[in-house]
């Protein structure tokens, strides 16, 4: 299990390189589902503040 | 030939719900794909004769370079379209891409720097990749900073998608700059004509990671072009309909 | 009758050389902006000349960009806001070559009078005799795409909020090529190197804007007037 952690001693490049990439997944995973709910509740707001 | 599809693609109501619709399939296909490539990359594949373990890296940053071109090129395409036949989904479309398209170029970038310090000796060197990688993430900024400065929604869209249209020239510059020039970048690889050079072993995994963020990316792209939908769409009565 | 193309270009460099002869000290501001920035180089780095010679096509690139910016804003903005420019995309004439011969009308305004009075800013960066034409060939050069494509910017941000900022951060990308070419190709006149390649690739970007810059422009312009 260390000798994976470790990754021939690139492990300390590697490991915070995947967390950036995965971690940005991720991010841009919620950011689009807030905007979304954003979206959806005023657009809510907007039609009953019109009917 | 049969052009209704293209048709309904201009309706806002119809490209909501087929986005409703596909999201979760696009989105757990990404995440399967993502599941099997990683485990594919990091156990099963054998470790490189010169980088040893630090190839891996290969798994993680060159999707996410060839993703930050990929949206770039989507993004103009959609605001092509959107000036040519006059589609406000396709500009939505364009407008949706921008952030994420962003996002992927940092992550290319920033991953990049960290697979580059142990193989070539520093997190940056201003070789004609990077540089134009760089300048990628500058025009997302721009369109993004166009977008906000103009006032008029209608004008916004058409005027981010003449700069975007005029960027796309930064993207054959990314991809052959290694080709043109002498540069401490790697040659391509995977993309080129005839057998790759890469192991098989290696190679499968690279594949399907490339596959499973271009799913990731229409999940992502197809959750924001609702929003953008639904803010654009003010008080039409498709919305209420959608909305309950 | 129809007014022929070449008239038109010409009576449009025309009515822009006149225009600007009225306020000459605008046309000395991006000058003068050049010429501070390239003495606060030595100012703020060393004051030896030797090692100034390596930062000169840099500093002397990168002035002259900065000032290009700066002069980019008079290229459309008082004939957007007299309405002028409403008046050339009305006229049935082709709205594309019209801000073509404004824009060289510009560059001979700011870009070629840089490239003429480098030499001056250069001396104090320690560039070498011999190198001097190159560097004005190349300033010269850069400066004639950059006005293009600055065209392309001054007009997608007609209309923007704080235009100018944004002008900017939108011209500034597209400008990298221009200028990676043209400091290599003064790097390697102060060298004693032939400058042919950079020159040539200078040239095929200038050639590349010189067709499709004022179409952009063109386009963006008219986005702006709706």
């Amino acid at each position: 299990m260390s000798e994976f952690l470790s990754m021939s001693g690139y492990g300390k490049y590697l490991w915070p390189a995947f967390a950036l990439g995965f971690g940005i997944i991720v991010l841009n995973f919620i950011m689009a589902v807030n905007s979304l709910a954003r979206a959806k509740s005023e657009a809510k707001r907007r039609l009953e503040m019109s009917s | 030939m049969n052009w209704t599809w293209f048709h309904r693609l201009a309706s806002p109501p119809h490209v909501y719900r087929f986005a409703r619709r596909w999201t979760p399939w696009f989105g757990g296909g990404a995440a399967l794909c993502m599941l099997v490539a990683l485990y594919g990359g990091l156990v099963l594949a054998p470790e490189d004769y010169q980088q040893k373990d630090a190839f891996r890296m290969v798994y993680v940053h060159a999707p996410t370079a060839w993703l930050s071109m990929m949206v770039y090129t989507t993004m103009a395409v959609a605001a092509a379209v959107g000036l040519i036949w006059r589609m406000k989904v396709a500009h939505a479309a364009a407008a949706a891409c921008a952030p994420v398209g962003a996002w992927f170029t940092v992550a290319a970038l920033g991953t990049g720097m960290l697979w580059g310090k142990p193989m070539w000796g520093a997190y940056w060197v201003w070789d004609p990749r990077l540089t134009a990688e760089l300048v990628l993430l500058f025009l997302y900024f721009g369109y993004m900073g166009l977008r906000a400065g103009i006032e008029d929604p209608g004008k916004a869209d058409k005027a981010s998608a003449v700069l975007a249209i005029v960027g796309v020239i930064n993207i054959p510059i990314i991809k052959y700059s290694v080709e043109w020039w002498n540069s401490l970048h790697q040659t391509p690889t995977v993309m080129k004509m005839g057998k790759p050079t890469m192991d098989t072993a290696m190679l499968w995994p690279l594949l399907l990671m490339f596959l499973a963020f271009a799913l990731y990316f229409a999940t992502v792209l197809l959750i924001r072009l609702r929003a953008e939908l639904l803010r654009r769409e003010r008080n039409a009565s498709w919305v209420r309909e959608v909305l309950s | 009758m129809k007014t022929g193309a070449l008239e038109v270009g010409r009576l449009i460099m025309e009515r822009d050389l006149r225009l600007a002869f009225r306020k000459p000290s605008q046309l000395l501001q991006p000058l003068l902006f050049f010429m501070i920035v390239a003495t606060l180089f030595p100012l703020t780095l060393t004051p030896e000349l030797s090692r100034l010679r390596d930062a000169a096509p840099g500093v002397l690139w990168i002035g002259a960009l900065l000032s290009s910016l700066l002069a980019l804003e008079f290229l459309f903005r008082d004939d957007a806001q007299d309405g002028t420019l409403e008046q050339f995309a009305l006229s049935g004439q082709s709205l594309t070559w019209m801000l073509f011969a404004k824009t060289c009308t510009h560059w001979l305004l700011t870009g070629l009078p840089l490239a003429l009075s480098a030499p001056i800013a250069a001396v104090g960066l320690g560039v070498p005799g011999e190198a001097m034409w190159s560097m004005v060939a190349s300033l010269a050069l850069g400066g004639f795409a950059l006005s293009l494509v600055g065209a392309i910017t001054a007009g997608l941000t007609l209309g923007a909020r704080r235009g100018g900022v944004l002008l900017s951060l939108l011209t500034l990308p597209l400008a990298v090529p221009i200028l990676v070419f043209g400091a290599d190709a003064t790097q390697r006149a102060i060298m004693g190197d032939a400058i042919a390649p950079p020159m040539y690739l200078l040239g095929a970007i200038a050639v590349l804007g010189l067709t499709l810059a004022p179409l952009a422009a063109a386009a963006a312009v008219r986005i702006g007037l709706e």
